[in-house]
């Protein structure tokens, strides 16, 4: 009776098992189709043009980008969900599909974690805290003095939902008050920041690297817990307030069932790329810090972000959907 | 007793919008006038053009203004044609949707010559393949099995 | 001269095959785009993104700046032919050209927007040479009660430059105002008046209003007519502008090269204000008014001027401050930091191959454009010989299709319709449609832009007034009312009496 039983279950786990390693061994088979919930020239859709390229090479493939943007990376996001998990569809997603939509929508029609399988990370995108050049602080320590001095008169700007979580969760654990003005875009608040309409805000360095340079502007802070190798001499956040680390990234996803041969494949060949050394320096230059991880490194990451955003967002005041 | 058909009939186009653009903005938080929540313009707008609207409807009744030709029904085809035309995109493909606008609209065209359909099709329904679907990669449907 | 040396070494950049080659390819396939009704330069430029990766950072600028610059002229063409603004910015060109076009002048419209154009694009270029880093510290001045006002300014303009009665045009502006506010509010994230239709989640593309309004609605106009209607067809009067109208240009042209240099700077402004502000002012130094709407050359010239000198300085704040004016600008700010290039007030100085380089491209592609456009001309006119019926048919296929790949979904050729029929009926009611697009456009900045005024000044609304240039541009709006609503009052009231 046992052996009926056995040869029911075993030989269809021989066979799942036998066609995963099959299929990793003739992986990949066709043009790989990853899909970037970005709109074209998104520094983001622009990252993962890179290292797509890049790791076509070594694993032998082309990667085809189609940008798929829309609900803050859902409709993409949901397409990949569904697709055949067998490798040749996967997800350059981020924060937003793959942590923070959890929150913004009530109703969110994929499941970021139980419907996808970790890859590896890509880069991690800090912000820096700016502030115009003309208010008198030079640190953090000073911002904060001077921001709870002025209750409630000084002001901020914020773009997009990165920055106004970001913003919002660092005046939550200083106890600043400062009045809130939004933007279409980044850009359009950093006009505003230049012309000293604003006093402050969170933003991506690539958005001000020139006014950096130029003394336009002053960062007092990163919020990453390392440095930028562009603004070594800029402070993470961490050194103020312990243990602060608010990032955007990006990161490599692929369908939930795609076998586990395919997914170390894919792992190889991005982290194989993101250790090499012209790309660390173009994302440097960018702003941005790589980030290579295992598969089971990025699902951990994944839940701790999931957890962070949850929290920042309702700081924020952010709706839910 | 209405000496300018137009003004009249625009005005209470105008009236008919504002009061409902009103309600619907009666339904989101107004805010202050210093610190405006997402309801307040939408109401300012209503408000006005009620006002607009109004205004319009009295004038009509004061200052002779423009008739208001009759509206013809036919020349509105090619309305129904283009519905007809994003209806069947998907289901049935971009050969059968093309060839409905252009046999619906070429029915609002004064003399109808079924010469014109065909013209029309040989022409538009290739070139409309070309430039779309191949040089510009936009995904449709060709025909209602692919 | 320092700016000699500068424009020679731009233009030895620019002069290489290569850069020669791509810049024709931008503008060729840019003058295209904008011909076709529904795609836009935006688009395109997403998808030849991948492109610029294996092209050097001057040469995909070049490309993709012909591309833009491009897609305006393109727009103009269908605009005066058939009433559709190819490009936002080409909306007031409608308003004189098509006139033109129906009076047997098209070929007269179309040459007048091209020389225009490229006079002005020559004179900008100019401009962006010598006053790049002034004129981004005006982009710098304008915040946001600046904005509302210049907006405000913007309306009036639109109410004033209409032909029929004031008081609907102030209603179709309102009317424009509300129906752009659908969608999401950008300060709350909230969606507003989109009835749980998941299609108007993203609010109303500017693309499905015009063609509805103008496309749509003046075909069912045309048809009501029937053949009498077919003013196309008959005296084509001669192919190219004459000497006459050259002539009659100059002044508008200059006019509108100054207002269009300065507005394309603002970001958000831009061609589309500076055509509006253009047209405006030219109606009101015109000696006969009451010709502009019915085919006044000028009221081509100027506009067409306008957009694009705006277009040109338009990239002024995107090489020197780094800022974006509008989408497809983002987009080549993408490309651009993506090379590397990372755009910002050192520019000049860091990257001067990139920068000169750019300018003399901009000049060569103007000259590209005008010499490709003149003789297609001719081709433009012998299509309008095609008699209406088999006309209207085929820019209805093409108007569907442009519809369908905005967002690719039919939603937006259902939406249209609908606006067709609205447009059709509200013209019934002698309402025009310009008022109503500019309206919808301006909208969302209008609201936008007071909010933040408030926000920023805790309250207090007196700061439109206290800030010189927020002041000055509501008094010249209040003054351009009044220079309409007196004679109209006046009027009104003779009338009222003589009724008795």
């Amino acid at each position: 009776m046992i052996r009926p039983l056995l040869k029911l279950t075993l030989l269809p786990t021989f066979l799942t098992v036998l066609s995963g390693g099959l299929l990793a061994q003739g992986y990949p088979s066709k043009p790989i189709k990853v899909i970037v919930p970005f709109a074209a020239g998104a520094i983001s859709d622009g990252v993962a043009r890179l290292v797509t390229e890049r790791a076509g090479k070594s694993l032998g493939a082309s990667f085809v980008i189609e940008n798929k943007a829309g609900a803050n990376g859902s409709i993409g996001a949901r397409e990949v969900a569904r697709a055949q998990p067998d490798g040749h569809t996967i997800i350059v997603s981020s924060n937003s599909a793959h942590a923070a939509n959890l929150y913004l929508y009530k109703e969110l029609n994929y499941d970021p974690v139980q419907d996808f399988v970790p890859v590896t990370g890509l880069t991690k995108n800090p912000h820096l805290v700016v502030v115009r050049a003309g208010l008198p602080v030079q640190d953090m320590q000073q911002f904060i003095g001077h921001a709870k001095a002025n209750d409630g008169k000084l002001s901020w700007g914020t773009g997009n939902s990165g920055s106004l979580a970001n913003a919002s969760l660092l005046m939550a654990r200083t106890g600043i008050n400062a009045v809130r003005a939004n933007y279409r875009s980044q850009p359009q608040a950093v006009v505003d920041l230049l012309a000293g309409r604003i006093d402050f805000m969170t933003v991506d360095y690539f958005n001000i690297s020139e006014h950096m340079a130029a003394g336009t502007l002053r960062a007092l802070a990163v919020t990453s817990k390392t440095r930028l190798q562009a603004l070594p001499n800029v402070p993470p956040v961490a050194d103020t307030i312990p243990d602060y680390e608010v990032i955007g990234w990006i990161a490599v996803f692929a369908p939930a069932k795609t076998p586990a041969e395919v997914v170390d494949k894919l792992n190889k060949a991005f982290v194989d790329v993101l250790n090499a050394k012209e790309v660390v320096d173009h994302m440097q230059g960018l702003g941005m810090l790589p980030f290579p991880t295992t598969p089971a490194e990025l699902g951990a990451f994944q839940k701790q972000q999931i957890a962070q955003w949850t929290e920042m967002l309702t700081l924020a005041g952010v709706e839910r959907e | 007793m209405v000496k300018a058909p137009q003004d009249f009939w625009s005005g209470l186009a105008f009236l008919g919008a504002g009061l409902f653009i009103s309600i619907s903005a009666w339904g989101y938080p107004a805010g202050t006038a210093a610190r405006m929540s997402h309801g307040y313009v939408p109401m300012l707008l209503g408000y006005a053009l009620c006002a607009v609207g109004a205004a319009s409807v009295v004038r009509s009744f004061l200052v002779h203004g423009a008739p208001v030709s009759r509206i013809a029904l036919r020349p509105m085809l090619p309305l129904a044609a283009v519905i007809a035309f994003a209806l069947l995109l998907h289901p049935a493909g971009l050969v059968v949707a093309t060839f409905a606008l252009i046999v619906i609209s070429v029915m609002a065209a004064d003399r109808f010559r079924p010469l014109d359909i065909l013209i029309l099709s040989a022409l538009l329904i290739p070139f409309n393949w070309i430039i779309f679907v191949r040089a510009l990669g936009l995904p449709l449907p060709l025909l209602p099995w692919g | 001269m320092d700016l000699v040396t500068h424009l020679a070494h731009g233009f030895s950049i620019a002069v290489t095959p290569l850069n020669l080659t791509y810049c024709l390819f931008g503008v060729t396939l840019g003058t295209l785009i904008g011909v076709l009704p529904g795609i836009g330069p935006a688009a395109t430029l997403a998808m030849l993104l991948p492109m610029t990766f294996s092209l050097s950072p001057v040469t995909s600028l070049i490309m993709l700046a012909g591309i833009y610059y491009g897609s305006q002229y393109g727009g103009s063409t269908t605009a005066i032919l058939i009433n559709t603004p190819g490009e936002a910015s080409s909306v007031v060109t409608t308003l004189d050209g098509y006139q033109m076009a129906r009076r047997g002048r098209a070929g007269a419209a179309l040459g007048v927007a091209a020389i225009g154009s490229f006079a002005a694009g020559s004179v900008a270029t100019l401009v962006v040479a010598l006053f790049a880093p002034p004129l981004s510290s005006v982009a710098l001045s304008f915040g946001a009660p600046e904005y509302f006002s210049l907006m405000v300014f913007g309306l009036m303009g639109a109410m004033v430059l209409a032909s029929g009665s004031l008081l609907r045009s102030l209603g179709m502006v309102l009317l424009g105002l509300a129906v752009g506010l659908v969608g999401p509010d950008i300060n709350s994230g909230k969606l507003r008046f989109t009835y749980g239709i998941e299609d108007l989640f993203d609010g109303i593309n500017v693309v499905v209003v015009a063609m509805g309004l103008f496309a749509f609605a003046e075909i069912v106009a045309n048809l009501e007519h029937g053949e009498k209607r077919e003013t196309f067809t008959k005296a084509v009067r001669g192919l190219l502008p004459s000497r006459e109208d050259l002539k009659r240009i100059i002044a508008p042209v200059l006019r509108g090269t100054a207002i269009g240099s300065l507005l394309g700077v603002l970001p958000g402004g831009g061609p589309l204000l500076a055509s509006f502000a253009a047209y405006t002012v030219e109606k009101k130094v015109a000696d006969d008014a009451s010709r502009f709407g019915q085919g006044a050359i000028e009221g081509v010239a100027a506009p067409e001027a306008a957009n694009n000198a705006g277009a040109q300085t338009s990239f002024i704040p995107l090489l020197t401050l780094g800022i974006p004016t509008s989408a497809t600008m983002a987009l080549m700010l993408g490309a651009m930091t993506m090379q590397g290039i990372n755009p910002g007030p050192q520019v000049l100085t860091k990257s001067p191959d990139l920068f000169w380089g750019m300018i003399a491209s901009m000049w060569i592609g103007n000259a590209m454009l005008v010499i490709l456009n003149l003789p297609l001309i001719g081709i433009w006119i012998r299509l309008l010989t095609v008699p209406y019926r088999l006309l209207y048919p085929a820019i209805l296929v093409f108007c569907c299709i442009g519809l369908t790949s905005l967002d690719n979904r039919v939603f937006d050729v259902h939406a249209a319709a609908v606006f067709g029929l609205a447009g059709y009926l509200l013209f019934k009611l002698g309402c025009e449609p310009a008022p109503f697009l500019l309206g919808f456009i301006l909208g969302p900045g209008l609201e936008e832009n007071l909010r933040r005024a408030l926000v920023l000044s805790r309250g207090d609304p007196s700061v439109f007034i206290t800030q010189p240039i927020s002041a000055a541009l509501l008094l010249a709006s209040v003054a351009m009312l009044a220079m309409v609503v007196g004679p109209a009052v006046r009027k009104w009231r003779t009338e009222v009496f003589r009724e008795g």
